[in-house]
């Protein structure tokens, strides 16, 4: 009599807490749902239902669902990224941004394999325009932390693919340049790296030292000494009489299209 | 009681919002919420004391009402009421013991004042702050209100000294409140440029606040650009921190920027591409400004359920100030963006810098987008790659253009800038298709003036000459009042001249002559008459007309060229010691210039057998002037021939080595291989010497010509092969970027003869990497060779075109190629110009025969055709197949005409030849004279 007591002391005491830590599930109707949130199954996300112990269970259409609170925030950074990435399509920009928090974390601790690895699973489900960017820095961060320079330039190249081109980041741009200045190809690292620097907005200046030396290095290489001295210092300015030619347009037939591609050799 | 209202009231007032309105710049700095903080900061006073003297049982009634009346318009903001209010306490009870015995006036005074001031009651205002300031001792923070205010309504009122002096009284006792800056800034909108200047730079020294510092800056830099200081105001502008960030001040910040950078533009376009650079994109003040929406509604929910009664105005305040703010983001948001408007700007930015490449890359991305801009950045951008020589490039920008554009006003001038391209490309034909299309959409007379004058120009440079006057007249015809006919008159004389017409030419230069207009080209009308009379030999008239030309126009930049020509005047008339005396008057900048002149000084006293006098002028060249790349190679041989001349043939050699050895590795030192030909002037021993000289370890560029020269060496003694093996060599033991002028050509012409594909690589180089070297016209003629070996006779013909000076195998490719096109009009011309050239080769001149004759021979005058032939068996027997060919021609035309024994005796002549027996022409002479009838069967004529 006693031990049952005390089970079902135990057992209002987990109940307790269980209602206290169940994940919510709002839907489009204006009610929730509340338990756990046990995984994503035929298109459909399954919630254990508080209180049943886990034996009954709810399958909710995504496209009912308005908000999904997580009942996490005790756990570690690991746990609630690791928890939400089985549930991307569906996270709160808030949520959402606690994998990338993960992503960063593991960047910056030195585990850049499984970084990389997460987001490559990751980015592809993301819906959230502002955190495209992230992952794809990580994607590239994490390439190259990991001693993988070609896939950093897969990484790049399929950034600058995207239109609008992402002249406000010059991470992709400065991968593609430096890849093409190491190619011998100095004509077209030029055309890159000139790209973010031409189009800057305000308060971006600082960002493109960077890409300002793989110019200057390019424009070297290219024989424009003056013109490399310019992009470092721009107190060094340029004589007019130092006219610039068209690296390696020239010599080719060009048609309009051709002109307008020539550019960005992606 | 009155310190614990005070206390509350002032411990509940919201923290003024960080948001600033935005005010169209330059008015000042809006200040009403900081003169509201302070008013309501006094208002608690007031209201307390108001409710003490209530307590009291004032004997006059009327008081309380005022006060109470006076207390609530004011929360209502109601300013006009309850400044009737309260200046009727000041008028009723200021003699009463209730004003002169208690702190009523202390309180009274400054609401009075307050209220008066916001209901525009400025005299009001002004009494009444002026006796509080007088006669009360209020504390600290109620008299700099109270002064400040006092200062802006006495500045309403036109009081401006006043004002001044009032708020330089206010910066004395404000210590370090931010009253001390307000003042400052006061009074530096009070004063003119230069004193404003001082107390905005007092305030910077030390500043009370941020955003007021902010202010300052920003209005530091206002008055700096509006004083033409630029510096100053891109010091302001680009390299101060600002320490606020808010919307208001990024917009005045952005708005002085595009100012500053519209201004500086020209003058100063790297500081103006970074003024562009900081301005702050529409995005960005949108964001800036929904921020600080969001900042005061925040404030305004965490304010408004704590906030009594008597502070409802403060809910006004945050509903009309978050009003506005939404105000302005609606008009932000639906305001054109300028996004693309500061980008072409910033790409004329970059362009002016000589950074034509990130002009480049804007202008096409502006292009590209459908912005409102596109036009103009697309005719920016031909601009911008007609600046870096991208001739082609802007050339189908330019048709892009036309394609996007065909009915926009700048279509003509677009293709006069295709036209400009091409003809920079050396493309005349093209460059005259382009700017007859212009002419016949019939532009303006100034634009249509200007296509005449370049296709003049494009077949001067085509050697077009009469085409080229007809052109040119046309130009002056059409604008002729202008410089350009003045130009186009000078275009003509020397089209003339080119033509050997030398009284057209003289009459055109002085069409320019009598034209007091044209007066700026009177120098070089008169130049070129000297010259042409020189030409034609009138000594005597040229040199009227240069000494003409010394009185009239001297100085001049063409002075050293008119004296050279005097010179040569003199020498040509054997007055050896007046043509002494003019070459010594030769002064220029220009080396080449000076060198001509030296080396005719040099040679006159040569040929005066004056040898050590020439070797002394050179030597003085020497001392005088730096031996440039351009004249080492004329320079050393003549002082190498000067030598040889005074039996000093060992000196001279070293002399020739030396010069090797300092130039010859050098790419632009031209002539440099007639050095080395001249050095080792015999060829048998040349070559042994030359062959180890090749094998040493030398700069590639000298081994290069010595290769060049052992190749040329080989061919003068006839050994053939081993000088197409040295060229060859040009091309497999070098890079084509280390090869000389003369041996890219000598590579050209050796990979022709095994009809490489490689062959039109080094020809090209020669062409765009030595534009003005000797060897031009063989480039050209080795293109057109390699074209017309492809059969592609249209690109044969246009190398052709661009030979200045044809030679007579340039002519004889021509007329080869006209035929082939069967351009016959202008074969026949081609083969009579051949046909006049006295010293044109036999195999020329028996083509030329021979297209005639075949000319004739299409139109049916057999007869002439019949001559032409026979002249070519009559005068060039060497010419083998020519002459078969000659022969076949006239067997068939005798047959035709039924002269069977003619055509037999001609044709029987032909298969006799012995030299000629295996060409395909005596086969089919063979076969024609088996067809003739025998002899009796001719029938006679």
């Amino acid at each position: 009599m006693r031990f049952l007591h005390t089970s079902l002391s135990i057992l209002a005491f987990c109940c307790v807490i269980l209602s206290i830590a169940a994940d919510e599930v709002m839907l489009s109707d204006g009610s929730s749902v509340s338990g756990t949130i046990a995984e994503m199954q035929g298109g459909f996300l399954v919630l254990e239902l508080a209180d049943s112990h886990g034996l009954a269970t709810r399958r909710i259409d995504p496209e009912k669902i308005v908000a999904i609170n997580f009942s996490d925030s005790e756990d570690s950074r690991q746990q609630r990224a690791l928890r939400r990435s089985r549930f991307i399509p569906l996270l709160s920009l808030n949520d959402a941004q606690v994998l990338i928090e993960y992503l960063n974390g593991q960047l910056t601790d030195g585990h850049a394999l499984p970084a990389l690895s997460y987001a490559k699973q990751w980015h592809p489900k993301n819906n959230y325009e502002t955190l495209d960017v992230s992952y794809r820095e990580i994607l590239i961060s994490a390439s190259l932390a990991s001693n993988a320079p070609d896939e950093a330039l897969v990484h790049a190249r399929n950034w600058l693919s995207l239109n609008p081109k992402p002249y406000s980041h010059p991470l992709p741009w400065e991968i593609v340049a430096d890849h093409l200045l190491s190619e011998n190809n100095p004509e077209s690292a030029l055309w890159v790296a000139l790209q973010p620097i031409a189009l800057q907005s305000t308060n971006f200046d600082s960002e493109l030292a960077n890409l300002k030396r793989i110019a200057a290095d390019a424009y070297l290489a290219l024989g424009y000494d003056q013109h490399a001295a310019a992009l470092h210092d721009p107190e060094n300015s340029l004589p007019q009489s130092s006219i610039l030619e068209l690296p390696s347009l020239e010599n080719i037939a060009l048609t309009f299209s051709e002109v307008l591609k020539t550019k960005i050799p992606q | 009681m009155t310190e614990k209202i005070c206390s509350r009231c002032c411990s509940s007032l919201p923290r003024p919002p960080q948001t600033l309105k935005v005010l169209p710049f330059p008015r000042p700095l809006s200040i009403c919420f900081s003169s509201i903080l302070k008013t309501l900061a006094i208002i608690g006073g007031i209201l307390a004391s108001s409710h003490f003297l209530s307590s009291q049982e004032i004997e006059y009634r009327t008081l309380p009402q005022l006060i109470e009346t006076g207390t609530q318009s004011l929360a209502h903001r109601d300013y006009r009421s309850a400044a009737t209010a309260f200046n009727a306490i000041l008028d009723n009870y200021r003699n009463e013991a209730v004003w002169t015995e208690t702190d009523l006036p202390e309180k009274i005074l400054p609401l009075a004042g307050f209220t008066s001031h916001k209901a525009e009651l400025h005299p009001a205002a002004i009494a009444a702050f002026t006796e509080f300031l007088d006669t009360q001792n209020s504390n600290t923070d109620n008299q700099l209100f109270a002064r400040y205010t006092l200062a802006v309504s006495l500045l309403e009122e036109g009081e401006a000294e006043r004002a001044h002096d009032n708020f330089s009284l206010l910066r004395e006792t404000a210590g370090s409140t931010p009253f001390r800056d307000l003042s400052l800034i006061r009074q530096a909108q009070l004063s003119e440029a230069e004193v404003a200047r001082t107390f905005l730079q007092e305030l910077l020294e030390n500043p009370t606040s941020q955003r007021l510092a902010d202010y300052a800056q920003l209005e530091l830099a206002r008055l700096s650009m509006e004083s033409g200081d630029y510096d100053t105001a891109t010091f302001h502008i680009l390299d101060t921190r600002f320490a606020t960030q808010g919307y208001s001040e990024l917009a005045i910040r952005s708005h002085l920027a595009s100012q500053l950078a519209e201004k500086i533009e020209e003058e100063a376009p790297d500081l103006a591409l970074r003024c562009y650079q900081s301005i702050a994109p529409k995005s960005d003040l949108i964001q800036s400004l929904e921020s600080s929406i969001g900042e005061l509604r925040n404030a305004f929910n965490d304010l408004a359920p704590k906030l009594r009664t008597e502070q409802s105005m403060w809910i006004d305040y945050y509903r009309n100030a978050i009003a506005e703010l939404e105000a302005q983001l609606e008009g932000l948001r639906n305001s054109e963006d300028y996004a693309d408007s500061i980008s072409i700007r910033k790409a004329r930015c970059f362009a002016r810098i000589n950074r034509p490449l990130e002009a480049w890359i804007i202008l096409e991305s502006l292009v590209s987008s459908d912005s409102s801009v596109s036009r103009l950045a697309h005719l920016d951008w031909i601009s911008v790659a007609r600046s870096m020589n991208a001739w082609q490039a802007s050339a189908v920008i330019a048709k892009e253009f036309i394609n996007l554009y065909p009915d926009d006003v700048h279509i003509p001038q677009t293709l006069f800038l295709i036209a400009l391209a091409q003809i920079e490309q050396d493309q005349f034909l093209a460059a005259i298709d382009s700017l007859n299309s212009i002419a016949s959409i019939e532009p303006n007379p100034e634009l249509l003036a200007s296509c005449h004058y370049y296709i003049g120009y494009s077949n001067f440079r085509l050697s077009r000459f009469e085409a080229s006057i007809q052109s040119y007249r046309k130009a002056s015809a059409t604008n002729p009042d202008s410089l350009l006919a003045a130009q186009a008159n000078i275009w003509i004389g020397l089209s003339h001249f080119s033509l050997f017409q030398i009284d057209p030419a003289i009459e055109a230069f002085d069409t320019v002559l009598e034209n007091e207009a044209w007066r700026i080209l009177h120098p070089e009308a008169t130049y070129r008459k000297a010259a042409t009379l020189f030409a034609a030999g009138e000594l005597g008239r040229s040199e009227q007309t240069l000494s003409g030309w010394v009185q009239n126009f001297s100085p001049h930049e063409r002075e050293a060229e008119v004296y050279l020509l005097i010179g040569d005047i003199h020498y040509e008339s054997g007055e050896t010691s007046e043509a002494i005396k003019a070459y010594r008057k030769v002064e220029s900048s220009d080396i080449v210039l000076l060198h001509n002149a030296t080396e005719k000084l040099a040679s006159i006293h040569l040929s005066s057998g004056s040898s050590n006098e020439a070797l002394s002028t050179l030597l003085n060249f020497e001392k005088s002037q730096t031996i440039s790349d351009e004249i080492a190679a004329k320079h050393f041989l003549l002082k190498a021939r000067v030598l040889s001349e005074s039996s000093q043939a060992d000196e001279a050699k070293r002399e020739l080595e030396n010069a090797i050895e300092s130039f010859g590795a050098k790419i632009e030192a031209e002539g440099m291989l007639e050095v080395i030909l001249t050095r080792y002037d015999n060829a048998d021993a040349a070559l042994e010497i030359l062959a180890n000289k090749t094998a040493q370890e030398l700069p590639p560029t000298l081994l290069a010509r010595y290769r060049v020269a052992r190749a040329r060496l080989a061919e003068r003694i006839g050994n053939l092969s081993q000088a197409r093996r040295s060229r060859l060599s040009l091309v497999s033991d070098f890079s084509i970027d280390q090869l000389p002028p003369e041996g890219l050509l000598d590579a050209g012409n050796a990979l022709l003869l095994i009809k490489s594909q490689e062959t039109p690589k080094y020809f090209k180089k020669l062409l765009e990497s030595f534009p003005d070297s000797k060897y031009s016209d063989e480039s050209h003629l080795g293109l057109a060779k390699y074209q017309s070996s492809l059969d592609r006779h249209e690109a044969a013909l246009t190398h052709l075109d661009s030979i200045a000076f044809p030679s007579p195998d340039a002519y004889l490719l021509q007329l080869e190629t006209e035929t082939a096109l069967k351009l016959t009009t202008a074969a026949q011309s081609t083969a009579e110009t051949i046909l006049s050239e006295r010293y044109f080769p036999p195999n020329a001149k028996a083509k030329a025969l021979l297209v005639l004759g075949n000319r004739f021979l299409k139109e049916q005058e057999s007869e002439k055709a019949y001559n032409y032939f026979q002249r070519v068996f009559t005068l060039y027997r060497g010419e083998r197949e020519a002459v078969a060919d000659a022969y076949l021609q006239c067997g068939k035309i005798l047959y035709q005409q039924s002269l069977y024994n003619d055509s037999r005796s001609v044709l029987e002549e032909l298969v006799s030849q012995e030299d000629l027996v295996n060409l395909p022409q005596t086969a089919e002479a063979q076969e024609l004279l088996e067809q003739l009838p025998s002899p009796s069967e001719e029938v006679p004529l």
